[in-house]
């Protein structure tokens, strides 16, 4: 998840195109980052309540670190409406050795 | 708030007609009962099951002037907040957020979800500051306090409210009350809070079960007894104390805590449950009817200085 032993939020880099995925109340917000400023991560929202895919926002970097990875492919044939032969394509990443 | 026993008439009336239970409710002075909650409400939305209409539901069909606020203090909640906000109950007639300073786009997000969204930036430091900030400019009869990452769940708001419809001044949610837990307490924190709530119980004469949790709802006529204006990470627990002071009606509401992103070590966590009980003892120290310079609402909150 991100957080070391101490809980601290650490920092990973964060490429571009790199998609994360929140996993918040139940629900998931699923972002694809379009880059990484210092403190600031700007990404793209692929799926989240309430946003429209496409639009822009931006993250704290240690917000975005804690995040996990997803399957890109799995990301992409979802917003496609395709549904994928496995529910178990996000997994949990671990981002920070 | 003359409205308020037709008010709790209705809807206890209600709840009696559902057939639902209270829940943890005693007196903050005194020990009463201890009843428990039914199961967990569902959201309103096309998730709702039909059988889950409650008292609130049939009270504010039959009572819609009655307003609710929800006041949310956020820090870097971009991400978390298209999950809360799209999670409130219908009835509720207000948001009012409280950016405690975000380099994010909490705000953006805030406003593209609710364009009704009240957003205030707080004029001082700490999380007891952005309370009193927001809690001053609520309109509603009724004002909820909600934290924006995602570990209070919005869709146990109409349980807070039937509370307080119910007849009670002050609605703080548990984890530790039957029903109630947390997917992110650590057996240090728990251990701290446990502590602490026996002494709080022991000096003040509560039965808190829960002293550190910050998801609860109140009638707007209780605020001159919620201000907790210098407090930080103490402010939870200053206000349960004041609640219990000023012998207002106080329940437990089972809640369940989610898991928030970012945690605290438990050596911050020490230092801050030393400044919780520093807090205590000055509280218990302090005499009956005086109020702290610190802790008083703002006449003219950052409303309209910090308004954004």
């Amino acid at each position: 998840m991100g957080v070391s032993q101490t809980g601290r939020v650490q920092q990973a880099p964060l490429s571009r195109g790199v998609v994360l995925r929140r996993d918040v109340l139940g629900g998931s917000g699923t972002y694809r980052v379009l880059a990484a400023r210092g403190a600031v991560v700007e990404v793209e929202v692929v799926e989240a309540p309430g946003l429209a895919p496409g639009s822009s926002l931006r993250l704290t970097a240690a917000a975005a670190a804690a995040m996990l990875t997803a399957n890109v492919d799995l990301v992409d044939a979802q917003r496609q409406g395709v549904r994928p032969a496995s529910t178990r394509g996000v997994r949990a990443v671990p981002r920070i050795g | 708030m003359s409205l308020e026993p037709t008010l709790a008439r209705r809807a206890a009336a209600a709840a009696e007609a559902t057939g639902e239970k209270g829940c943890g409710v005693w007196s903050a002075r005194r020990a009463h009962a201890v009843e428990h909650v039914g199961p967990p409400y569902h959201p309103s939305g096309a998730s709702q099951p039909a059988q889950a209409r409650t008292a609130a539901d049939q009270f504010f069909a039959a009572a819609p002037g009655t307003r609710v606020s929800v006041v949310l203090p956020a820090l870097n909640e971009a991400a978390n907040l298209p999950h809360v906000l799209t999670r409130l109950p219908g009835f509720v007639h207000e948001v009012v957020l409280v950016d405690r300073g975000s380099i994010d786009d909490t705000v953006t997000v805030a406003r593209a979800l609710r364009p009704d969204i009240r957003v205030l930036l707080q004029d001082g430091r700490g999380k007891g500051n952005a309370l009193s900030c927001g809690f001053a400019v609520a309109t509603g009869d009724i004002i909820v306090r909600l934290d924006a990452d995602g570990s209070h769940d919005p869709a146990e708001i109409p349980r807070f409210v039937e509370a307080l419809l119910a007849g009670h001044d002050f609605a703080k949610g548990s984890r530790f009350a039957p029903g109630g837990r947390s997917a992110d307490i650590t057996a240090v924190r728990w251990l701290g809070n446990r502590t602490l709530s026996s002494l709080v119980n022991l000096l003040f004469g509560t039965e808190y079960s829960d002293l550190r949790y910050g998801y609860s709802a109140f009638w707007r006529r209780c605020l001159p007894h919620l201000s907790a204006r210098g407090a930080a990470f103490e402010v939870e627990t200053l206000i349960n104390v004041r609640v219990a002071r000023a012998g207002l009606q106080v329940v437990e509401i089972a809640s369940i805590e989610h898991r928030r992103l970012s945690g605290k070590s438990d050596l911050r966590v020490v230092r801050d449950g030393l400044r919780v009980l520093g807090a205590i003892v000055i509280e218990r120290l302090r005499r009956a009817g005086t109020e702290p310079a610190s802790s008083r609402l703002h006449e003219n909150p950052g409303d309209q200085q910090g308004r954004r």
